[in-house]
This record gives structure tokens, sequence and C-alpha cells, in this order.
């Protein structure tokens, strides 16, 4: 399974776009499933990862990301913004809000706390001065408000356009840009 | 519609899609332009250059070095599996059985013409009879001469005598005096019809 896996991600470029394989998924293809998570799977489950900053919980977000998108694929419009990526995405970005909504960020920043502080025990025979930097760049992101971190999230992870993500958020085009920007502006601070 | 360089709020904002390469071609050119000739624009545009590689080398140090919450290969299976069951149940679930095509039609039309035709036979009169309703009407006293003529029935005074009927009913039914003439003459209802309407004593 792997390795076919592996052998569908080398060619994932010369295979057809996503609306094809979504086209297939429908029709019954597995193979087209298997080629659309291994084309965003991962990726997905980083942004999620860095989104919620918990590892149990983008593990659980990320699960229901993808039954919600095979729930709600029939009523999918490939041609409605940014394609199925960006479908993927706002759902996914949606079940980590609902999840904000539910848990709260006080707690949820508490129960963080205590994964970085497992991350450094588990850690601990890496060198020092990345870990320390890594978790600088950890911390950063997570510092963000949770706008600015979507938005910074997306491009990175998801390689969205900056019209799909505004689009995607119900934002203007100018409130997009100015969220990256101030976000930009503080994880380099942040960073530093 | 796209927006141009002039809808921007920043010259940051313009200056992000750019570096983002989402600006149409006509606005990439000009802001080539801007950048060939404004200092600042140059200075400005490194800055957010090197902040974005600093920030996207920072995240992709992070992801190399922290391990992902489960690994590649066992979300590509577990979300394969997912999808997997979908199918299944999917073809599991009986396709819609087609409802047998009705093959005559022409049943429906007909149906359609004569319940138009029967509604039509029903409310036109009673159309009719409003919209007559609605005229004003003019009611002289007629003197018994005409009384006279007019209960004869001969050729020469038929479309008046209709035209006298017609408001008799017309006014009967409005004051629901039907029954009370019973099966009276026109001259004889008329005359009955001007006495109720004139006297002054009647409530009605």
């Amino acid at each position: 399974m792997e390795t076919d896996l592996s052998s569908q991600k080398a060619t994932t470029a010369e295979r057809g776009s996503d609306d094809l394989l979504i086209r297939r998924l429908i029709a019954g293809d597995s193979h087209a499933g298997d080629e659309l998570v291994v084309r965003h799977g991962a990726p997905l489950l980083r942004y999620l990862q860095r989104l919620v900053g918990s590892d149990h919980w983008a593990e659980e977000l990320h699960q229901q990301t993808w039954i919600s998108v095979l729930e709600h694929l029939d009523r999918f419009d490939p041609s409605s913004g940014g394609g199925f990526k960006a479908w993927l995405y706002r759902i996914a970005t949606n079940k980590a809000n609902d999840y904000w909504r539910s848990r709260g960020r006080e707690k949820t920043a508490t129960e963080n706390l205590g994964q970085i502080t497992e991350q450094f025990a588990d850690d601990a025979g890496h060198r020092l001065e990345n870990q320390e930097q890594h978790e600088k760049v950890r911390r950063a992101v997570e510092q963000l408000p949770q706008n600015q971190r979507e938005i910074v999230l997306m491009r990175y992870y998801g390689n969205l356009k900056f019209v799909e993500i505004a689009e995607m958020l119900g934002c203007p085009l100018n409130t997009a840009l100015g969220r990256m920007h101030k976000a930009m502006l503080r994880l380099k601070k942040l960073m530093e | 519609m796209k927006p141009g360089l002039e809808d921007y709020e920043s010259r940051q904002a313009i200056l992000l899609m750019y570096l983002a390469e989402e600006l149409p071609e006509a606005d990439r050119v000009e802001v080539d332009r801007r950048i060939a000739e404004d200092a600042s624009v140059r200075i400005e545009l490194e800055a957010l250059r090197q902040m974005q590689a600093s920030i996207w080398a920072g995240l992709g140090d992070l992801d190399r070095q922290s391990r992902p919450p489960v690994p590649d290969s066992v979300v590509n299976r577990r979300v394969g599996r997912l999808i997997k069951d979908w199918l299944k149940a999917r073809s599991e679930i009986p396709a819609p059985i087609p409802m047998p095509r009705r093959q005559m039609h022409w049943i429906r039309y007909g149906v359609a013409v004569a319940a138009m035709l029967l509604i039509g036979f029903f409310l036109w009169p009673r159309e009719r009879s409003l919209t007559e309703a609605s005229r004003p009407l003019s009611i002289t006293q007629p003197d018994d001469s005409t009384m006279a003529d007019n209960t004869n029935t001969d050729d020469a005074t038929a479309p008046a005598d209709a035209s006298q009927n017609d408001q008799v009913a017309l006014l009967s039914e409005s004051f629901g005096a039907d029954s009370a003439f019973g099966d009276a003459s026109t001259g004889e209802r008329l005359a009955a019809l001007t006495d109720t309407t004139n006297d002054p004593t009647n409530n009605q």
C-alpha cells in the first residue's frame, strides 16, 4: 500500500487535476481518492497541527475533515472559488474553528503547554539550539491571532492564493493582505 | 472583476500580491516600473521578500525537525480506508427506481382543456353579472303607458324589455328581493321595485 502511494505521489504532477480525480472518485474509483489524499493529506494535517497546536486534535480534525469532504462531495462545485484544495482547507478551517469554540482558547493553551513540555522530553537527544529555534517558531505561530495564523498557514501549507484565501474566509482581499502583513511583522519579531 | 492597483489599500498589499505572483500582467508591469524608478519601493519589496523567506524557512525547519501527528503513510492509509468504506456504502445504496413514464400525455391535455371549459362555463356568467353590476344604472320612473307597452312581448319592444329584465334581475339580486316578486311580469316587478326603493319608510 505504501509503495503504491509513493509511486502515485511521484507522478501526481502528471496526473489530472483535482477536479478530474473527484469525478473519478464519485464514479467509484478508489485510486482517485488515494491520489487526492496523497496530494493533500499530509500538508493538511500539518496545517491543522499548527493551527490548533495539538497533535491529537489535529489528527482528529483531519479525520473529520475528510469525512465531511466525502459526505458533501456530491454537492462540491469545482467551478466555485479555488477548486478542491480551497474547499478542503475551508472545511478544515471550519472544523478548527468549531474546535476553538467548543473547547475554549484558554483550555487549549494549557494543553499545548503540556504537549510542548512532552516534546522537550521526547527530543532530549536533539541539539539544544535547534530545538530552541524550532520552539521559538512554534510559539511564534501559536501566539499569532487566529485570523492571522490561518492566512499564514494556508499560504504555507495549502499554497493557496490570497484571492482564494480571502474568498474562503469571507473577507475582502485587502483585509486578507493586511492580516498577512501584520502576521509577517509579528512572526519576524517573535522569531528573532 | 479583479482589482486594479488603485484598489489596494496599501503599498504592502500590492507588494505581497506581486511577491505571490498574483497580479495581472498589466499591474505587474506597472509594479516593475515603480520598483525600477522608486528606491523606497525596492527596499520595501526586498524587506518583505526576506521576511517571507525567513518565515517559510522557519516553518520548513520546524516541520522537518518535529514529527507530524501521525506519519504520512498512516494518514494516507487511514483516509484511504475511509474513502473505500464510503465508496462501499455508496454502492450499497439502491439506485432510485425510475418512475414509469406515462404514455398517454394527450389525456392530460384533454383533461386540462375540459377543466378550463368547465371553469369558464361556471365563472363567465358570474363574471358578466359582476361587470354589469359595476356599471352605473339609470333608473327612471316609467310611466303607465310604457309599463303597459312593456308587458307586451312583441318584437319591437323585445330589446328594451330584455334590458329592463336584466336591470330588474340585478337590482333584485342586490336588494335580495327575488323571492318577494315571485313570477310577476317585468312591469309589475319593476313597479314593485321602484315602489320599494322610493319608499322612504323602507329600511332596506
